[in-house]
């Protein structure tokens, strides 16, 4: 289901899909997201966004496919505001050039190492539960369906966008999620399927091209023209 | 001058932290060879139990009586919190051994836009510090005090005082047994019918120090008290009512205790940055724990919380009798900056840091800041989280947002190409960058972003000194 039906005139569809506009009809709409940044992908996004105070669940087939580059303009929007965007256990060095580069505000990253898998849960719950981050991203590990709800009830009560990074094997598993979106390279993009969506059905694909993914942030043109 | 007597009956119960509220409880003093209760909680008096009482005969009325041996140091450092918590209030406070603090408030109150808003606040600080404490208000220090001791009274002026303290009974100002026998005979029985007799025969019949009395009462002699004087840092001691071999009893005695800092740190309008808490065992050393913060703090919540996660992780000694907070000395506090992205109730992000460094190690929490260095591997650094940056470059080259701690070495394929789950296509570069000459630490490399077959796009370079190795260096994630 689409935020914006067809044959809208584009200022209005941007417009009703803005996280702030509420539209009485269509629940599924209902539209509190954060913007991703990438148009075609609001648009499918049963919240018009990435969903609020909630958690995220990101399959990349593996990690540095471009699941990262996915959430660059949220994090390049959220790193200005006052709060804070926390790494819990990242499974590489967060590079400080590339994500500057990317237009992120570095004063407001906050990269934590737990030691174990019971201080990387107790972080995240701490980070999305605290009110001071905007966005925690974390790579959980195994997660079952109790520490599940637990980050979900932290990301509420955080007011927090939580991004989980898992294997793909966990799409089997049983989503406590607000929205779990399984990513495959393809064509030097990305392929995006949503496979659980609060509030829509799952199955909707949608395929980012290089240059879209690639584009934006401080000063760009190199790469995107390279890659695309 | 309007004068406030903070009078704590319930001290010596009070210093006890943790005794549980609804079962009796009682403190006892030693009185030769037996032990008398000096303090009784509504529970136990209740139960019958009265201060007095010998702890014998007590224990066979209430059997389950918590009765610990009373704690005259803990009393006292008790009530020197007390008196500096109060210093917020009047820069004239002065301690009153062993039960009260007297402090002037004619100066202060319109401070507090009057006088009923101010005895709020004390009224709030006597609940944060859970002290019970009957507040005694008149224009001379005697009477403040008499009137508090007498259950609590309120007398805002001079022209109302001798009119006010008369229908008192004479046993108020506490007369020695001679003097009391005296009053007594002569049948009288309010304070009202001392002041009605003639000066000379008082002075004459009970001496000079009675009638002495009475005149600091009414203003007719002047009382120097001396002001109070707070130490330098907080120390704060309080002791259990029983042996703890967990922390829960002692953390309800450290958030007592961190409510009573809180209070003093409000007084003297600072926060801390490093605090230590003691756990002290029967016999033998202490166990400490120190903790440090991002920024100067005061909440007691906050704090606790803190605290809490160290003491978690350090081998508690057998068993606790006493916890003690020490804080360094006090800093500058500055309250967290208004946001409207913030509820009101939000907590500052230095308190997120804190609590991570407490459980997981300072090294284990950082940020992230750019280096003025073209060495990829040392173009970042790890940053203090909200530090505004110290370097911003003005042109920002692509770079991958993942970088690998060490590059790692690619094999090639037969025709000299690299290899990372197939052969690589280079699809941008090279950018070479040499520099480091100076360090002894130079590169001289050439980069590449690179395409592997199954779609992952990766940051590689060669070296430009043979062997001229492939290496990857970062992801594009």
């Amino acid at each position: 289901m689409s935020a914006t039906g067809p044959g809208l005139d584009p200022a209005l569809a941007r417009l009703l899909s803005r996280g702030d506009i509420w539209r009485g009809h269509g629940s599924e709409a209902h539209g509190d997201g954060e913007p991703t940044g990438f148009a075609a992908l609001d648009t499918r996004l049963p919240a018009g966004g990435w969903p609020r105070g909630a958690l995220t669940e990101l399959l990349p087939e593996r990690s540095g496919i471009g699941e990262l580059r996915l959430l660059m303009p949220i994090l390049a929007r959220l790193s200005r505001g006052a709060r804070w965007v926390a790494w819990i256990d990242p499974p590489y060095v967060p590079y400080a050039a590339g994500l500057y580069a990317g237009g992120v505000d570095l004063a407001h990253m906050l990269v934590v190492h737990p030691r174990d898998g019971r201080e990387r849960l107790w972080a995240l719950e701490q980070a999305l539960g605290s009110g001071t981050c905007a966005a925690v991203l974390g790579w959980p590990g195994r997660l079952d369906g109790t520490a599940a709800r637990r980050l979900q009830l932290a990301a509420e009560q955080g007011g927090c966008l939580g991004f989980l990074f898992r294997e793909p094997a966990a799409r089997d598993t049983p989503a406590h999620t607000a929205l779990r979106l399984a990513l495959v390279p393809e064509r030097g993009g990305l392929t995006v399927e949503a496979l659980k969506q609060r509030g829509g059905r799952p199955g909707a694909r949608l395929h980012l091209p290089a240059m879209e993914l690639f584009g934006g942030g401080r000063h760009d043109p190199a790469l995107s023209a390279g890659t695309g | 001058m309007l004068w406030l007597d903070l009078h704590c009956p319930d001290l010596a119960l009070e210093v006890f932290a943790g005794l549980p509220a609804g079962a009796a409880a009682a403190v006892a003093e030693p009185d030769g060879g037996r032990e008398i209760l000096v303090a009784c909680n509504a529970a136990a008096r209740t139960g019958g139990l009265s201060p007095g009482m010998t702890r014998s005969a007590a224990e066979v009325r209430v059997p389950a009586l918590r009765c610990p041996r009373r704690d005259p140091e803990a009393e006292r450092a008790a009530l020197e919190r007390l008196a500096a918590a109060c210093l917020r209030f009047s820069d004239h406070v002065t301690l009153e051994p062993p039960l009260d603090v007297l402090l002037e408030v004619g100066g202060s109150r319109r401070l507090f836009g009057g006088l009923d808003p101010l005895l709020g606040e004390v009224a709030t600080l006597l609940g944060t510090l859970e002290r019970e404490a009957c507040l005694g208000l008149a224009p001379t220090p005697a009477a403040a005090r008499l009137l508090a001791r007498a259950g609590g009274g309120r007398i805002e002026t001079m022209g109302t005082l001798k009119a006010g303290l008369a229908p008192l009974p004479w046993t108020a100002l506490e007369p020695g047994p001679g003097e009391a026998g005296r009053l007594a005979g002569w049948g009288l029985a309010t304070l009202g019918d001392c002041f009605a007799l003639p000066r000379a025969g008082l002075v004459q019949r009970l001496g000079a120090a009675f009638v002495d009395r009475l005149d600091r009462l009414l203003g007719r002699t002047a009382e120097t008290l001396p002001r109070y004087e707070p130490p330098g840092r907080f120390h704060g001691l309080l002791p259990l009512p029983a042996e703890a071999t967990e922390l829960e009893l002692p953390l309800v005695a450290l958030e007592r205790l961190a409510a009573e800092l809180e209070a003093w740190l409000r007084a003297r309008d600072a926060g801390i940055q490093r605090f230590a808490v003691d756990l002290h065992p029967p016999r033998g050393p202490r166990t400490s724990v120190h903790v440090g913060l991002a920024t100067p703090a005061r909440e007691a919540t906050h704090l606790v919380r803190l605290a809490r996660e160290r003491l978690e992780r350090v081998a508690l000694p057998a068993a606790i009798v006493a916890v003690g907070l020490r804080s360094h000395r006090p800093a500058r506090y500055l309250p967290p900056p208004a946001d409207f992205w913030y509820d009101a109730g939000a907590e500052p992000p230095e308190r997120l840091l804190e609590r991570l460094r407490a459980r997981l190690g300072f090294e284990a929490v950082h940020g992230l800041a750019m280096q003025a260095d073209h060495r990829p591997e040392r173009a970042w650094d790890r940053g203090a989280p909200g530090a505004a940056p110290a370097y911003e470059p003005s042109w920002a080259p692509p770079r991958p947002l993942w970088l690998l701690s060490r590059p790692a070495a690619l094999a090639l394929d037969d025709r000299g190409r690299p290899q990372c789950r197939g052969t690589l296509e280079l699809v941008d570069g090279p950018e070479r960058i040499e520099t480091g000459w100076w360090d002894g630490d130079d590169v001289e490399r050439d980069y590449f972003v690179a395409r592997s077959p199954d779609g992952m796009t990766l940051w590689v370079y060669r070296e430009r000194r043979v062997p001229r190795t492939w290496y990857v260096h970062g992801l594009f994630g």
